[in-house]
């Protein structure tokens, strides 16, 4: 047979092997989704899976694995492969396992917990298999180490850099003892790394299985193969965009730990030529004193998520890195430096790369791109459980789910998304009640949670809830407070969100985006709202049926109608069908249109 | 399956487009396909029942019925106008989901529209604890006013939810009951009924799924019912569902969303009556079509079960269904080049318009079926259930073109789509067995459906399978399935505590109330006192887990030692599916759960007659990877003679099905007419 020049390898055994590549990967994700104890894994999906060459090259991950992890995972194996500091054929034996989650080399945050093993065949490692997930606690000062008042990394728990958990196949219980004596959650932790080095034992048989059918040579060619043919994918979707540069700026609410409340601004510049893509970070600020900043790797995962999402057909491997040029200096807030703490990454600097990436190429290409998304808050509360059966530390890691931004190619936005591209889920209530001590109060759509447009942002959401035997303390790193996600092409920002201490009360405050071991009374509620998605589009453009279908579902209430949309509804009947006052709508969007020429006259004057 | 009585039970499954039927009786057994009447698909069954020559009026015990209206409704947004009613605070938990998406990345993907509105989701004051604990009452103004609302909105049926429900109904109990003294006509579900286990989503989706098609399904089994009764019509109608059961036609309402997606359980439970009825206790089954392909397992004798079945993206059905997964893998999958040169096929399918090249509909692209046109494997004189003729002109220019693409000639290209189409029904194979510790190679492969037959060996050569069974009528397969069948409820209540501290006493009590309800069940459904059997069995994981394991459990009283053994079992399934055991970790008991069977006097399938014999009908040239093109000889299936041995290459043609048999391979007729198909040498991969 022949060769495809992409491929370089006959381009049936290609897919095959390729189909069969996913499979592994696949099994991994499954079987750690299924035997994990913490509910941010089992139920909320917080890992990922993967295959990466002898070099640390990434070559297949799940499709049920969390994308904040997937850029990051060629830098972990890399990074131990450099901190070990010899051939690593030499350094590993058969049956050897690693773990780490030192952000430092390679990583997100250190509760994102890493293993690594090398397959070995015929004393050659043709491969490493990694595990990663989010473990719900990894200690330091607060329940679940998420601590904004961290000033350095090691302020956010332990940090285990690339080590042997295993060696020749037996699991050292010495190491597996120090590790979970440092977590408020031992048997969580331990149950939860045995269901990873469940996984990259069974990554590993599976790999030697194909290299028995196949033969090691057309494996390891295979893998080649497939980094070849994502690059040779993107950089024909760069070809066919027009040359030239953008810009994009985006603003994390503040530094928190600055007096100054200055936002931290974020800017990537797009530079296309050709078949090639420069994305060039220089212009984001330096590297902030609280915890918002990201790692190297990080700040790459979160700029190859995003373009992924705007190639969804081009497969996630090293071939993605490959296809684009980086310019990163160190010492930025997306490039921090060791020690700087960073346990706050996911909430605003990875969000923050994710948006100036869609905001470069809603320039170029908006019917694949949607508005500003919603991006992530990390709340963990913990305390003691003094139900009976329980009578133990908890920690619950609860984060919440926002709209994404309109789009110009679709209607509206449906989307209730936990994070960006997160393969993540929510934890049902009824699980959470039965595991914390804890009650909800609500878990929905807000009203007029999002940003106007031709195309709308999906909705916001609002949880509130109670703890309900003993009180609790709340460590909080979020963002978007202050700046909701942004509107595009006349579309408006999305309201920011919101954490709010015993709403309607007395006691009533806010807590913001930002806050260390807050303590939580039993029985006071907490409301908690995140954003909708950005607008796209002219709102007076949206055909006034839309508008009224959202004020029909309560999505949107009349005065919002008629401030954002200029639609006067007429009445909402018994049936809950709404009607528009056709004449004063036309009227009050003719109105509108007049004052914003009127204004955008005066501006130019 | 006791005795066999000398009258006829109906098989028939109503497909979109086919109403497919297997009758038989005392030693006959007759099948047909005729074509579907979706207007009112009962008159498609009345056709299939008088295409097989038998009397609506004749002496039928049984016809069991595979249905796809409910199928259509939840696919189509066509069900019933449904309200919903949730705890105050919760209404957009259908909506919500589970916070995640179909396509992790693509942005311009969007879920489907929720079954229910949000201005038809209605929530009233009410408030259980995770303990079961009533923190506040349910308030009945709340109820009055959704009930106002759904009337004046022209809503039939009304599901109901609320939080922890599955502790404590009696709310939804309360609930159900003031909506129906305030509207007695309506349709209502409660969760509870239905579901006893956590997860407020996924079942407030089921209560939802459940609502939303019975009226539907009531309508269609009364004027099916009816129909029948018309033509004097004596035994007794059931209805397959997705749990591999059957429900009397009198009781389908009692969970109708267990109805969706009926026909591909129904065509592993062939494969379930035909391990039993050939001694091969462990079956993979290949169901492929036009447009998929459905892959399940039989071990020991059994189909097996997950606790769900998702008929739609984001609307989970949670009753213990036929556990089988299907592939973007048939006869109608389109081969296609991507940007950087790599070969694809699927999962986009051509379907039946335009359809393959070969239809001469208008398709243009190279699929599966113009494969095996070209490869030969597929007669050019061929002619389709529908009277299509096949143009093997337009497939090999399909197929060529796609092959200009990649550099390879035509057969090659035919070939290589044929390779990644097994190969991608291979990687659901391997979901279904090693992702579950079974090794394929332990298990015959029992391939039906149109295309099934044809890429039967060669995806067991993949595999490296050894056995390959088709069975006598490839393509109503699903039909047969319901012959074997029995009547199935499922009933489960949530257990949650340590199995160390499971008092014996206790989960027999709850298994004898659950055994109760199951009871009443059958006893709704006439199923007589000896004919009822109660199946036990616990869901059982590590403390902590949110997956479960599902261990058997003997019928007979809780002890000590039942529930030890119920360990051993977990951890020694555990092993084989993880690799691993979790040595120290507490096991805990999720959920105890019945099946109740009300047992029908099966089938056995009578033997095939001796014929002698035959002369292939011709030689054609078809082509393999390794043997290139080689002479053929083609046989009409009715012309092979029980026992007859024959060796591959060869085509095997009938009206439903073509089998191919590779060289290497060798097939033999059994005396219930099924092609027993062996790998006569080792083939690599």
């Amino acid at each position: 047979m022949t060769v495809s020049p992409a491929v370089g390898i006959d381009p049936i055994t290609f897919e095959v092997l390729n189909n069969a590549f996913s499979s592994v990967v696949d099994e991994m994700g499954a079987l750690v989704q299924n035997c994990a104890l913490s509910v941010v894994v089992s139920e909320a999906r917080d890992y990922s899976g993967s295959i990466c060459t002898p070099a640390g090259d990434l070559v297949a991950t799940g499709v049920t694995d969390q994308p904040a992890h997937i850029g990051t995972i060629p830098f972990t194996v890399k990074g131990m492969l450099e901190w070990i500091g010899q051939p690593a054929a030499d350094y590993f034996s058969d049956g050897d396992i690693v773990i780490t989650n030192d952000a430092y080399i390679g990583g997100t945050h250190n509760q994102d917990v890493r293993l690594i093993m090398p397959v070995f065949h015929d004393g050659e490692i043709i491969a490493f298999a990694q595990s990663s997930a989010h473990w719900t606690d990894i200690g330091g000062h607060v329940p679940g180490t998420f601590d904004p008042n961290a000033r350095s990394s090691h302020g956010e728990g332990l940090i285990v850099p690339p080590i042997r958990v295993a060696r020749a196949g037996e699991i050292d219980d010495d190491l597996v003892r120090v590790i979970c004596r440092n977590i408020r959650t031992p048997d969580l932790a331990r149950g939860d790394l045995l269901a990873q080095i469940g996984a990259v034992r069974l990554a590993r048989m599976r790999i030697l299985d194909l290299v028995s059918s196949y033969g090691q040579a057309v494996i390891v060619e295979e893998m080649a193969a497939l980094i070849r043919h994502s690059e040779a994918l993107l950089r024909q979707e760069f070809e066919a965009l027009p040359d030239g540069v953008r810009q994009f700026t985006v603003p994390i609410d503040c530094d928190p730990g600055s007096a100054s409340d200055e936002p931290v601004l974020l800017h990537m510049r797009l530079a296309i030529a050709g078949h090639h893509a420069e994305y060039d970070f220089s212009g984001c600020a330096r590297q902030a004193i609280g915890a918002i900043n990201a790692t190297r790797s990080s700040t790459f995962s979160s700029a190859i998520v995003a373009t992924k999402a705007v190639f969804p057909h081009v497969p996630l491997n090293q071939g993605f890195f490959n296809a684009i040029d980086f310019v990163l200096p160190d010492g930025l807030v997306c490039s921090a430096q060791y020690p700087a703490p960073i346990s706050g990454m996911a909430a605003g600097t990875f969000p923050g790369i994710i948006d100036c990436v869609l905001g470069n190429y809603i320039q170029v290409l908006p019917l694949r791109c949607m508005a500003g998304p919603v991006g992530l808050v990390n709340t963990t509360w913990g305390g003691y459980d003094p139900r009976p059966g329980h009578e133990d530390e908890f920690v619950a890691y609860i984060w919440l789910e926002g709209g994404w931004g309109g789009r110009p190619a679709k209607k509206d936005n449906f989307t209730a998304m936990c994070l960006f591209s997160t393969a993540a889920r929510n934890v049902p209530i009824e699980q959470q009640e039965r595991v914390f001590p804890l009650m909800f109060d609500s878990y929905r759509f807000e009203r007029d949670s999002f940003g106007a447009g031709l195309h709308r942002g999906g909705p916001g959401v609002t949880r509130v809830l109670h703890f309900t035997h003993g009180d609790a303390m709340l460590s909080v790193i979020g963002d978007g407070e202050r700046f909701g996600p942004w509107g595009w092409a006349g579309g408006s920002d999305a309201p920011g969100a919101k954490l709010i201490y015993a709403p309607g009360t007395e006691d009533e405050r806010s807590l913001g985006m930002f806050c260390t071991g807050e303590m939580i009374e039993r029985s006071k509620e907490v409301l908690f709202f995140h954003s909708g998605g950005g607008g796209w589009g002219d709102p007076l453009e949206r055909p006034i049926e839309w508008v009224l279908k959202d004020v029909e579902n309560d999505l949107l209430s009349p005065d919002a109608a008629r401030h954002q949309y200029g639609v006067v509804v007429d009445s909402v009947g018994g049936d809950g069908r709404a009607v528009a006052a056709e004449g004063d709508t036309r009227r009050l969007r003719a109105e509108m249109r007049e004052q914003r020429n009127e204004s955008s006259n005066a501006a130019a004057d | 399956m006791s005795t066999v009585e000398p009258t006829w039970r109906l098989g028939i499954d109503t497909g979109g487009t086919f109403t497919d039927i297997v009758a038989v009786c005392d030693g006959q057994l007759r099948t047909s396909k005729v074509s579907s009447t979706p207007a009112a698909f009962e008159r498609g069954v009345l056709d299939a029942i008088a295409s097989v020559g038998v009397g609506v009026d004749s002496d039928i015990r049984l016809l069991a019925h595979g249905t796809t209206v409910t199928t259509n409704a939840v696919i189509t947004h066509t069900g019933a106008a449904t309200g919903l009613i949730t705890t105050r605070g919760f209404r957009d938990i259908l909506e919500l989901r589970r916070a995640d998406r179909g396509e992790l990345y693509d942005i311009l993907w969007d879920p489907p529209e929720p079954l229910v509105p949000r201005r038809l989701r209605r929530e009233v004051s009410e408030r259980i604890d995770y303990a079961g604990a009533v923190i506040a009452p349910l308030c009945d103004d709340d109820i009055a006013d959704a009930v106002r609302v759904f009337r004046a909105s022209g809503v039939e049926a009304v599901a109901i939810c609320f939080l922890n429900s599955y502790v404590n109904p009696v709310h939804e109990e309360r609930a159900r009951d003031a909506v129906l003294a305030l509207w007695p006509e309506a349709h209502v579900t409660i969760s509870s009924d239905l579901i006893r286990e956590p997860r407020e989503f996924e079942r407030t989706a089921t209560a939802v799924a459940n609502a939303y098609v019975a009226p539907v399904l009531r309508d269609y089994v009364s004027r099916l019912q009816a129909t029948l009764d018309d033509d004097r019509f004596s035994g007794r109608l059931m209805i397959m569902h997705s749990g591999g059961g059957l429900v009397p036609a009198a009781s389908c309402l009692v969970a109708p969303a267990r109805t969706i997606t009926s026909g591909p359980a129904a065509g592993v439970m062939a494969a379930e009556g035909l391990a039993g009825q050939t001694h091969n206790p462990n079956i993979l089954s290949l169901d492929m079509g036009g447009t998929s392909a459905d892959v399940a397992v039989v071990l020991g004798g059994k189909a097996r079960f997950v606790d769900e079945h998702v008929p739609e993206w984001g609307l989970p059905i949670r009753f213990p269904a036929v556990d089988l997964l299907t592939v973007g893998a048939g006869g109608g999958s389109i081969a296609w080049v991507d940007a950087s040169g790599a070969a694809k096929v699927g999962p986009d399918s051509a379907g039946a318009v335009p359809g393959p090249a070969c239809y001469r509909r208008g398709g243009t692209y190279a699929t599966v079926t113009d494969a095996n046109l070209v490869l030969g494997r597929l007669a050019e004189q061929a002619v389709l259930a529908d009277g299509l003729r096949l143009d093997l002109e337009r497939a090999s220019s399909a197929v060529s073109a796609f092959g200009d693409r990649l550099g390879l000639d035509m057969h090659a290209a035919a070939l290589g789509i044929i390779e990644i189409a097994n190969s991608n029904m291979a990687k659901a194979v391997r979901v279904m067995t090693v992702e579950r510790g079974l090794d394929p190679r332990d298990f015959v492969l029992l391939a039906f459906g149109g295309a099934g037959p044809m890429h039967a060996c060669e995806l067991a050569n993949h595999l490296g399978m050894e056995r390959v069974m088709i069975p006598l009528a490839p393509g109503v397969t699903s039909a047969l399935g319901t012959m074997f069948v029995d009547v199935v409820h499922d009933v489960a209540r949530a257990n949650i505590e340590l199995l160390q501290h499971v008092d014996p006493t206790e989960i027999e009590e709850t298994f004898q109330d659950l055994e109760a309800r199951a009871r009443s069940l059958l006893d709704d459904d006439l199923i007589p006192q000896p004919g009822q059997r109660i199946e036990r069995s616990l869901d059982l994981r590590y403390v902590g887990q949110t997956k479960t394991l599902n261990c058997q459990l003997p019928s007979q009283p809780v002890t000590d030692a039942t529930l030890a053994s119920a360990a051993t079992r977990f951890v020694d399934e555990y092993q084989a599916r993880y690799q691993y055991v979790a040595t120290g970790l507490p096991i805990e008991v999720a959920t105890a759960r019945v099946r109740a069977r009300g047992l029908e006097s099966g089938i056995r399938l009578p033997e095939v007659p001796e014929l002698p014999e035959t002369a292939p009908a011709c030689i054609r040239p078809v082509v393999f990877r390794d043997a290139g093109a080689v002479d053929a000889a083609v046989y009409r299936r009715e012309d092979l003679s029980v026992g007859a041995t024959l060796l591959g290459p060869l085509v095997i043609e009938q009206m439903d099905s073509t089998t191919i048999i590779p060289p290497a391979w060798s097939v033999e007729v059994d005396k219930l007419g099924n092609l027993v198909v062996l790998r006569t040498r080792e083939e690599a991969r």
